[in-house]
């Protein structure tokens, strides 16, 4: 039988690394023991054992991903395929916030006013909203500034950049907390106060975890190129974390559109 | 060359799919057989319709739940998209590895996470009782420990997402040269259907699950209704993954069965252009007909006649391939080794299975039968006697592959007529109760039906009996198996041009492609 | 031997056009309509499955392999034949699509003159309120003729299925669905619950009693009288427990089924689910039925619901558990 392989082309050798790496398994203890935590504080009425082992999670979490970027940047070469990879992942992080925004609608359409009538007067904060707008953008506009820094190689500037992008993602989460921390003490306005609440916080909480997401990934790329291990060469971090950054961006752009703006109209009122 | 790792280190810190897919293997065959020992409870404590025999109401209703998740999440999903998917694309695309395979061994241990929260759920208090499914309010509201249930789907998702995303990515980037979209085996197309299902419909289920948690244990009123909630969201949400799921399976299956089919008739695939258009189509239609479970819940009238269209009109492209794989049987040269007799016992038993799926999806069929014994025996006629069969027979086809020995083909060929023969018969009599409206999931059935589910237990056992030389076969034949050649098939594909086992490298370098995988009986 | 393929799917065809012709005839009641529709799907199936499988152990036999090295003949398709299988599929999904189409229209369109009656469904339990305000818990009493069923459900999910009658609803809560039945012949008729609701699942069973319309009438008027005029309260007590469905759950004989038996309630000991420890007695029966989740008793799933009955129904019902001894 003969092959279907030709062997006449000789490709440059390829190094096939023996790649043993310990760190999957690290974060996979992490994230195992994130629902053991939950479960031993909520299901199990431990508060205290649950609160610990929380923290466990946290630092196994942070030391394996970090171990992990470590070892991933200290190979000499990269293949570049994670800018394909994070287009791909980006399209289940929009069917993720589909699922959300569509139980929002189903919700929201079915209801004959909208939000509730027991929503506080102060509810939506809009004003509040537009300045988390403004810092969001402007970040992203920051971290395109970045990424173009770091095609010209201009690593230092890259990094001023950079660092000022997390801070104005910083502040987004500061002030998103104040916000919550307003909600629910002052207007009495709570996760369980009625299903416009119920939504409101699940899903500027679900953002939020994104913005945390992006703000490591800012960190761990700040830190890279502080050690120098990311250059003209070596995009792909930098690309990957500028492209996840701008769809955070337009998911914010969707959150204030539903969560703020059309109930602050108050249909059916 | 030979730096390859070895030991136990060589297995916990691998980033090779070899490696990693031989551990899903295992991982997977072990939640079959957990599978497996609680159908053996609930087939047994059925012998009788007026006693208990081994199990009250609540614990059989356990043994469904972690039976069904088991099956359907810790061994259906996994041994496709995680053992044929790691073992196969590499060697199929002309690649040395996954584009991330760090992340490959992160997807595996996050499953491995998952299946012990799994098994918490059928051991510790608080147990599963909720079914597969998960249905609030009862979810919510009944005694079990929901977390179990929501946590397992959250770090099976975690997995199956980052999988997805890096098979995705191999599958566009890493294909050798030469290794165009028309060359790729059907096998290859399957589980990229499958994959991009995985992509946009875990998420949706992982936020479904989330606000199940967050109802349970935050008091938000998602699926509440008498707080302004809706508990049809869920079901909404679940079924729009949970329905494309049996295609995230049934893909890369229908891709095997055409792989095994080729080959053993020595002839190439009838239709390959429409195959891949049917595969294509599937995983796009697959995601508009989840309300066909809902056709009872109190949907509006105008969505559910909607999803009927969509429903029953997967039997088109599912039709396409049946007949191109009749098609390719036609002048053939057929050798019925073991993986084509499964291969053939598919095509039966799946249309078997997809025709009261078609029954199912229409709707005012479904408006006597939903939720009985009728929906039971239809999907265990397609995911137990199809699907998970086609696995059995596609790993005996690789077997040679990746263990370098040859199976005993006498005794793998007694077996499958022993599973076939118990399996076939074991569900048949769910039909019948199904059509006199007997509903599924209760503990006990009318006295009436004693004698039908006795005749389902005690072919199951036959059924599993086989089950059990199968295994053994595996094991024996790994161990003391004959040395097997490159390639006992004659076949065609990439991964039977290496070497068995395939080296650590798989290719010494990155081969160039001159021609598809079925190119068989090409005049010269 | 294609060719052959190919004249089964027309065969196919060829049968489902003077069937769907009798299926329009029995259209106009839904139960008659689901037999009439799965006669043709059990015809047409089994002739796909025959289409399908016949070839298939043909080609095997066939075109056994002969010598060690022999190959196939290299095909690549045929379009012709690739669009012919995909269009009669097409047609056959089409065809019974409409019929099951229009049979479900009539599933939804209850006729005018239905007799109406409102279902609630708890846990484990089916409670109806008939147009004339009686009250009955698992025995469903209805005119012989038309019925539509309003259903809703007061905790979680269940269903609403009558074989007999080939239709099944879920009952939801929250929320009102619906399904009616043509109750042609009086008699009675089993009810099962196909959507799962925990542990009492199995046992949610009820009976629909379809009666005459005279004899439903003089049914409606002896009940309307005697509710429970001129009982004991022990025996109102018993009345109330038999058909509020108390008996779903709890046994009267010392077994312990979904909830502990009420044999020796009133004046045991009783040890909650938070530990605390006390001797049961009216105040705490009264507690129990009114918000059942206040004393959660120790070993059980906390799937009791609250009654809505009245001080004086709860009065009786102590009254008679007091006499369980
Ligand atoms: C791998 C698994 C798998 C597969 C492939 C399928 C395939 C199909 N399923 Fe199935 N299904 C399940 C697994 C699967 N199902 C499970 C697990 C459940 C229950 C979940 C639960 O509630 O717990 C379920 C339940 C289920 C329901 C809900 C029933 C209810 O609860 O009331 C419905 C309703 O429409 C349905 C329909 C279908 C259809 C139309 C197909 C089609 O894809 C079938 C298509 C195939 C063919 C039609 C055969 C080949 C075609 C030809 C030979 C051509 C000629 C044919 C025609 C012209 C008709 N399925
Ligand atoms: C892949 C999925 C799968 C498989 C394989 C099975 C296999 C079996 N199932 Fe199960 N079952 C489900 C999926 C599956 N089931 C689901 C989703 C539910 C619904 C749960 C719910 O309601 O929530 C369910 C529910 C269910 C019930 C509950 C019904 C009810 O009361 O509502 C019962 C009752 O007896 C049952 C029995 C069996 C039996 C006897 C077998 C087997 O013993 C059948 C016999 C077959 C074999 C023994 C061998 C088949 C061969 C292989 C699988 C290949 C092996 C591969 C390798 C070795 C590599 N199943
Ligand atoms: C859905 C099933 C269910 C139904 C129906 C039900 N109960 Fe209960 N009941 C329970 C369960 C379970 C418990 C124990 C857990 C708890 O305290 O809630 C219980 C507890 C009780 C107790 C306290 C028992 C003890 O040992 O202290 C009383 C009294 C009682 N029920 C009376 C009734 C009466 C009267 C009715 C009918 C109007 C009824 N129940 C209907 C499930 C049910
Ligand atoms: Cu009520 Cu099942
Ligand atoms: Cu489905």
């Amino acid at each position: 039988m003969e092959s279907v392989i030709s062997s006449t082309l000789k490709e440059e050798h390829h190094h096939h690394e023996v790649e043993l790496s310990a760190w999957p398994l690290v974060v996979a203890i992490g994230a195992f023991l994130v629902p053991i935590a939950f479960m031993l504080a909520y299901s199990w009425a431990i508060p205290f054992l649950g609160l610990l082992v929380a923290g466990v999670a946290v630092v196994t979490l942070v030391v394996g991903l970090f171990g992990w970027v470590q070892e991933v940047h200290s190979k000499k070469q990269e293949a570049g395929l994670s800018k394909v990879a994070i287009i791909i992942f980006i399209v289940s992080e929009i069917a993720l916030f589909g699922g959300l925004f569509g139980g929002y609608l189903f919700t929201m359409l079915f209801a004959d006013i909208w939000p509730p009538a027991n929503t506080p007067e102060g509810v939506p904060p809009i004003a509040l909203a537009v300045l988390l707008t403004v810092f969001l953008i402007s970040s992203s506009g920051t971290m395109h500034m970045a990424e173009e820094k770091l095609v010209h190689g201009q690593v230092d500037s890259f990094k001023s950049w950079l660092i000022f992008t997390f801070i104005l993602g910083a502040l987004f989460l500061s002030f998103m907390a104040f916000e919550w921390y307003k909600l629910i003490g002052h207007e009495h306005f709570s996760i369980s106060t009625n299903e416009y609440s119920t939504f409101f916080f699940t899903i500027t909480g679900f953002h939020g975890s994104h913005v945390i997401v992006g703000l490591v990934m800012q960190f761990f790329l700040i830190i890279l190129a502080s050690q120098n291990k990311i250059g003209t060469k070596k995009l792909t971090f930098s690309k990957t974390t500028g492209l996840y950054w701008h769809f955070v961006d337009v998911v914010w752009l969707m959150v204030v559109s539903f969560m703020y703006i059309i109930p602050y109209f108050k249909v059916g009122q | 060359m030979s730096n390859e790792p070895k030991g136990f280190k060589s297995w916990l810190f691998t980033t090779d799919h070899k490696k990693i897919a031989i551990m899903y293997l295992f991982t997977a065959l072990t939640f079959f057989v957990v599978g497996l020992l609680l159908a053996i409870v609930m087939r047994t404590e059925q012998l009788s319709q007026t006693h208990k025999i081994i199990i009250d109401a609540k614990l059989y209703n356990v043994a469904f739940t972690i039976h069904g998740a088991a099956m359907v999440l810790f061994w259906m999903i996994p041994i496709v998209l995680g053992f044929f998917a790691n073992y196969l694309v590499p060697l199929m695309i002309g690649a040395h590895d996954v584009a991330f395979p760090r992340l490959n061994a992160l997807s595996y241990w996050l499953y491995v996470g998952a299946g012990l929260i799994a098994v918490c759920a059928l051991v510790l208090p608080g147990r599963l009782d909720i079914g597969w499914t998960g249905y609030p309010p009862y979810s919510i509201v009944g005694g079990a420990n929901t977390a179990f249930y929501v946590f397992a789907v959250h770090l099976l998702g975690a997995s199956s997402i980052a999988s997805a995303v890096n098979f995705i990515t191999t599958i566009i980037t890493l294909r050798a040269p030469g290794m165009t979209w028309g060359r790729l085996n059907l096998t290859i197309w399957g589980l990229l259907g499958g994959f991009i299902i995985q992509l946009v419909g875990v998420p949706v289920l992982a936020a479904a699950v989330t606000l199940l948690l967050f109802d349970k244990y935050l008091g938000t009123s998602f699926y509440d209704s008498f707080k302004g909630g809706n508990p049809l969201l869920y079901e909404h949400l679940f079924w729009f993954y949970a329905h494309p799921a049996v295609y995230v399976v049934a893909l890369p299956v229908f891709g095997v069965v055409s792989d095994i089919i080729s080959t053993f008739s020595r002839k190439k695939i009838y239709g390959y252009t429409s195959m891949v258009i049917a595969i294509m189509s599937i995983t796009v239609l697959g995601f508009e007909t989840w309300v066909h479970h809902l056709y009872v819940a109190g949907t509006l009238n105008w969505t559910r006649v909607l999803f009927m269209w969509a429903t029953i009109l997967i039997g088109v492209p599912t039709g396409i391939k049946t007949f191109n794989w009749l098609a390719t049987l036609h002048k053939g040269s057929i050798e019925l080794s073991a993986p084509m007799l499964y291969a053939l016992g598919f095509i039966s038993l799946f249309t078997i299975g997809g025709v009261t799926g078609v029954a199912n999806g229409l709707l005012a069929f479904d408006t006597h039968v939903h939720d009985s014994h009728w929906v039971v025996a239809h999907f265990h006629y397609v995911l137990a006697l199809s699907m998970s069969m086609i696995c059995l027979g596609g790993i005996y086809y690789w077997f040679p592959k990746f263990t370098g020995k040859m199976y005993n083909d006498g005794l793998a060929k007694f077996a499958f007529w022993l599973t076939l023969f118990g399996a076939l018969i074991a569900f048949l009599p769910q039909f019948q109760m199904g059509i006199d409206g007997i509903p599924r999931r209760y503990w006990k059935v009318p006295v009436e039906y004693t004698t039908h589910m006795r005749i389902a237990s005690i072919f199951s056992y036959i059924a599993i009996l086989g089950f059990l030389l199968t295994i053994y076969n595996f094991i024996h034949s790994a161990l003391k198996g004959a040395p097997a050649p490159a390639n006992p098939w004659g076949s065609r594909s990439l991964e039977w041009q290496i070497p068995s086992p395939p080296p650590f490298y798989n290719f010494e370098e990155i081969p160039v492609i001159t021609e598809g995988p079925y190119e068989y009986g090409k005049p010269k | 031997m294609l060719r052959t393929l190919m004249s089964g799917l027309f065969v196919m065809l060829a049968l489902l056009m003077p069937n769907l012709a009798s299926a329009v005839r029995d259209m106009a009641d839904p139960a008659d309509g689901w037999d009439s529709q799965f006669r043709i799907w059990a015809i047409i199936s089994s002739v796909i499955y025959l289409v399908v499988t016949i070839p298939l152990v043909y080609f095997v036999v066939k075109y056994k392999r002969r010598t060690k090295d022999e190959e196939g003949a290299y095909i690549e398709g045929n379009v012709g034949l690739e669009i012919l299988w995909t269009v009669i599929p097409l047609v056959i999904i089409v065809l019974l699509g409409t019929q099951s189409w229009a049979l479900f229209n009539n599933y939804r369109k209850p006729p005018k003159d239905a007799f109406e009656a409102k279902v609630t469904a708890s846990m484990y339990k089916y409670e109806m309120i008939s147009p004339d305000g009686i009250r009955s818990v698992n025995e469903l009493r209805v005119p012989a003729g038309h019925v539509k069923l309003n259903l809703t459900s007061s905790d979680v999910i269940h269903n609403f299925a009558i074989p007999a009658f080939r239709v099944r609803e879920d009952m939801v809560p929250g929320r009102l669905t619906y399904l009616w039945f043509n109750a042609k012949t009086p008699g009675t008729y089993q009810v099962y619950c196909a959507e799962f609701c925990g542990s009492g699942h199995s046992q949610m069973l009820a009976k629909v009693i379809v009666m005459p319309k005279p004899d439903y009438e003089k049914w409606v008027r002896e009940n309307q009288a005697t509710q429970t005029a001129g009982l004991s309260p022990e025996e109102t007590g018993k009345k109330l427990v038999d058909s509020l469905g108390c008996t779903g759950c709890h046994s009267v004989d010392g077994e312990a089924k979904l909830g502990p038996t009420l044999k020796g309630i009133v004046g045991r000991q009783v040890e909650l689910a938070d530990g605390k420890k006390l001797t049961s007695d009216d105040e705490y029966i009264k507690v129990k039925l009114k918000d059942p989740k206040a004393t959660l008793v120790k070993g059980f799933d906390p799937m009791m619901q609250p009654t809505g009955m009245s001080d004086t129904d709860i009065a009786a019902v102590t009254a008679y558990l007091k006499t369980l001894k």
